[in-house]
């Protein structure tokens, strides 16, 4: 996240606003009943303790940023 | 319309895009609570054409949305729903755009795509954008759990580039 960041910066940008991003346990969920046969582990993945303590292990980086 | 509204009423063309577009919901979320919703036109950029293009010019049919892509795949039905399209290689060509001419651009899950160096792409993207213009920027994140546990297992979470190299999903970043 922080080196996407400092090129942003780099490149005349400000940085608003960052952070990480997962898709929802209920999201996995519906996959699920939609029938992804990987939903449940899914959403079970989605909704332990250490992504949600953790953000760094998520699976997106998502920055909003300004032009200086 | 809402989001999973419009995914569900697919039809055609679009349909077999439901299963990726519902998997990246919580992305495409964040990005629709980024644009702001203004009751005057604003110029807006979509880099990389997708479905979602599309939903946001449904969602803002006020705005003028233009959208760019390495392929004329999207051409035909961004014409029919008003989106300026433009064919462009972000790796060779600049933006076919004037200087300070959009207010908001979209870049999401391109930048792993590409073999060019991420601050001259993100230079020539910034000049397009008006000072005081946004960018909303995202990016698969490599140190993510699911990397962590393939490399734990002894394996490579990169994709063969043997096979995987040509469009759509060649992550570039993810390789490197």
């Amino acid at each position: 996240m922080s080196e996407i960041a400092s090129k942003l910066e780099a490149c005349g940008f400000a940085i608003s606003q960052k952070k990480y991003l997962q898709p929802s346990a209920i999201n996995a969920l519906r996959q699920f009943r939609g029938g992804d046969r990987f939903g449940l582990l899914k959403a079970v993945y989605y909704a332990t303790g250490l992504l949600l303590l953790v953000p760094s292990l998520r699976v997106t980086i998502f920055i909003e940023a300004t032009k200086r | 319309m809402k989001f999973d509204e419009w995914v569900n009423s697919l039809e055609g063309r679009l349909e077999g895009y439901k299963i990726s577009l519902t998997h990246e919901r919580f992305r495409f979320r964040h990005v629709i609570d980024s644009i702001p919703s203004c009751t005057s036109p604003i110029r807006l950029l979509d880099i990389g054409t997708s479905p979602f293009t599309l939903f946001i010019k449904r969602m803002y049919p006020h705005y003028e949305v233009s959208t760019l892509d390495f392929s004329n795949y999207w051409e035909d039905a961004c014409k029919e729903t008003g989106i300026k399209f433009r064919m462009c290689d972000l790796e060779r060509q600049p933006l076919p755009f004037e200087d300070d001419y959009f207010d908001l651009v979209i870049f999401n899950e391109v930048l792993e795509h590409l073999f060019a160096p991420p601050s001259r792409v993100l230079r020539e993207v910034r000049r397009v954008i008006r000072t005081g213009g946004k960018i909303i920027l995202s990016v698969p994140n490599i140190a993510a759990m699911r990397y962590r546990v393939v490399l734990l297992l002894g394996m490579s979470p990169l994709k063969d580039l043997d096979t995987a190299i040509g469009p759509p999903h060649d992550h570039v970043h993810e390789s490197q």
